[in-house]
């Protein structure tokens, strides 16, 4: 029997004069915490922090695995709580894991190229988890831009790096009409510039909120009663809050080089890419590839991300489908066992 | 009724009152907002009155209802206001201010392209709203007494449908992107404009700042590639002395 608007009007305001209870209630006074696998941080450069995570006291593997997010939005999503952590994933089965924290730019980094963070912030950061972990090769696990940057580091370095991973990883940014590809492809990125050279963190957050307007921006403020009905459900809410409006700047430049490289002129899977003048050619990647992709992903859709097995050696290259949503593909409860499985196979 | 309503009002005003963290209050007024549009698509639904269209309006889905809005942050990073009223008595600025006056007609025209853009967002913001209102309407009739939950359902889906629609249209490409080159031009004169000022003020021009800065990049740069040669000769040195031990 259909409810009648007073019952649901009626059942709304009880449910949120519980949230403002549970909000106020003398255990919230701060915000849950994120990103609080404990850590040691190993090397600091600019803004960029790369840090080492405790190991868990379960048998160690020799190859550390780094992990290299986007620029876009922070790193902490791969240890936003422990039950919905990759990285606490990763340590239970005892491989040693590094993170690379890109910080927040600010107008001295508005010539930061894209050369500077692959050549430059990701190969140093490499050679440090090389000699900290005392290995000659280490594994690199790139999420979302964080792959496109590991897949042209590994092209460009193939003797650094043992196994790849790409997870949620854009290869193809032509293959599938969305709005953000159809915004992208004729849109000049100097409009997007502030006075002090770079991209505002706030309007890449819009511009995502853009791709579903109705539903990320009222829909899943509708309804809570999963809300109210369970702390940990709240917490988790609040941790992703936090997340999604935590947005850094982009420095300029690169901001620039990878709107036209990469959204405009596809250049990295027409085999065209240059990074300071040299080639970037994905053929060039000779170790094992394993690319995890999520079926539900309207940022990076599974298309975009699938092409990557038109450039890697069929003997080198497997891929894992999840069923999520881009950040639900690492984060989810439901998914993270299956991701975790497939990491473990591959990597060994 | 009343006396729930009120004890809704009263909680929620003291919420914001309190001395909770800002983000809780943010969360908090999302819900609220949220909760009263639904409430008041319902009640327009089921009362079957006019004006049902202005429930897909774009801008005001994506928060750009108000100025004082938390979300604009990032449009106003473009045009910084300084309303500081010890800082407008000052008599640089107010010659500043006079020199503002005086603009050349290039502002003038980057204000009409920004308006003429604004016009033709808003027309397909409308169409927008139109063609929600129907794909909400067909998906209404097909269903019998549906409930509110399948209501908020055919309301989402239709503005998902009728956005994918348009936003993949030139004209909407088209106009986007007008009003982010005018927005960016307008932005680029008024810069310019300070930065003459600033040159008058004897204030170091933009162009200083940016040789500063690219000289403080190439100095980072050059400074980090050192230091990793150098810990990268220690870690060989330490190898080496290993082994001969």
């Amino acid at each position: 029997m259909p409810t009648t608007t007073q019952e649901t009007n009626n059942s709304w305001q009880k449910d949120f004069i519980t949230l403002i209870k549970q909000l106020s209630h003398t255990d919230r006074q701060s915000l849950p915490a994120v990103g609080s696998s404990p850590k040691e941080l190993i090397y600091k450069e600019n803004k960029l922090q790369l840090f080492h995570y405790k190991s868990l006291g379960v048998k160690q593997k020799k190859t550390p695995i780094l992990l290299t997010y986007a620029l876009v939005n922070r790193p902490y999503i791969t240890d936003l709580e422990p039950k919905r952590s990759l990285v606490q994933r990763l340590l239970e089965h005892g491989y040693p894991v590094y993170l690379i924290d890109w910080g927040y730019p600010d107008s001295s980094d508005k010539l930061t190229r894209l050369n500077d963070y692959i050549n430059g912030y990701l190969h140093r950061c490499v050679q440090h988890v090389k000699r900290h972990a005392k290995r000659k090769k280490i594994d690199l696990l790139g999420i979302c831009q964080g792959g496109v940057f590991s897949l042209c580091y590994t092209a460009l370095h193939p003797g650094e790096i043992r196994k790849l991973i790409t997870l949620v990883t854009p290869v193809d940014f032509h293959a599938q009409n969305g709005p953000f590809s159809t915004w992208a492809a004729d849109l000049d990125h100097h409009n997007l510039l502030t006075t002090c050279g770079n991209i505002p963190g706030q309007l890449i957050n819009q511009l995502f909120k853009t791709l579903k307007p109705f539903q990320l921006n009222r829909e899943k403020y509708r309804q809570f009663d999963h809300l109210v009905n369970k702390k940990e459900n709240l917490d988790t809410f609040l941790r992703m809050e936090k997340w999604l409006n935590d947005a850094p700047d982009l420095a300029g430049y690169a901001a620039n080089e990878f709107w036209v490289n990469f959204y405009q002129q596809n250049y990295l899977h027409k085999g065209k890419l240059e990074i300071d003048g040299q080639p970037v050619k994905l053929s060039a990647i000779t170790c094992p590839v394993h690319n995890v992709y999520a079926t539900k992903d309207h940022i990076v859709p599974p298309k975009s991300t699938r092409a990557l097995s038109q450039h890697i050696k069929p003997s080198l290259y497997s891929e894992c489908a999840l069923n999520g949503g881009h950040i639900g593909a690492f984060i989810s409860l439901k998914t993270q066992q299956a991701l975790i499985k497939s990491l473990h196979h591959f990597i060994g | 009724m009343t006396t729930e309503k009120n004890e809704y009002a009263t909680q929620f005003q003291d919420f914001i009152n309190s001395n909770v963290p800002d983000e809780y209050k943010e969360v908090i007024q999302h819900f609220q907002n949220q909760g009263l549009f639904y409430q008041q698509l319902l009640k327009k639904i089921n009362n079957d009155e006019p004006g049902l269209s202005d429930f897909w309006n774009l801008p005001q889905t994506l928060g750009f209802n108000t100025l004082s809005d938390g979300q604009l942050d990032w449009l106003q990073l473009y045009f910084p206001q300084d309303t500081d009223q010890e800082k407008l008595n000052s008599s640089s600025l107010q010659a500043f201010l006079k020199t503002l006056t005086d603009l050349p007609g290039q502002l003038q025209e980057n204000i009409r392209d920004i308006q003429s853009a604004l016009q033709k967002m808003n027309h397909l913001y409308a169409t927008l709203s139109k063609s929600a209102l129907e794909q909400f309407e067909a998906l209404k009739n097909k269903c019998i007494d549906p409930s509110d939950e399948q209501l908020c359902q055919f309301w989402l889906t239709a503005g998902e449908t009728a956005f994918s629609e348009i936003s993949q249209t030139p004209d909407y490409i088209e106009a986007h992107q007008q009003f982010m080159k005018s927005a960016h031009q307008l932005k680029a004169a008024q810069f310019n404009f300070f930065d003459t000022f600033a040159h008058l003020l004897g204030l170091p021009s933009q162009q200083t700042m940016n040789d500063l800065q690219k000289g403080l990049h190439t100095l980072r740069i050059e400074f980090a590639e050192y230091k990793e040669q150098t810990e990268a000769t220690i870690d060989e040195l330490q190898q080496t002395i290993c082994r001969l031990k």
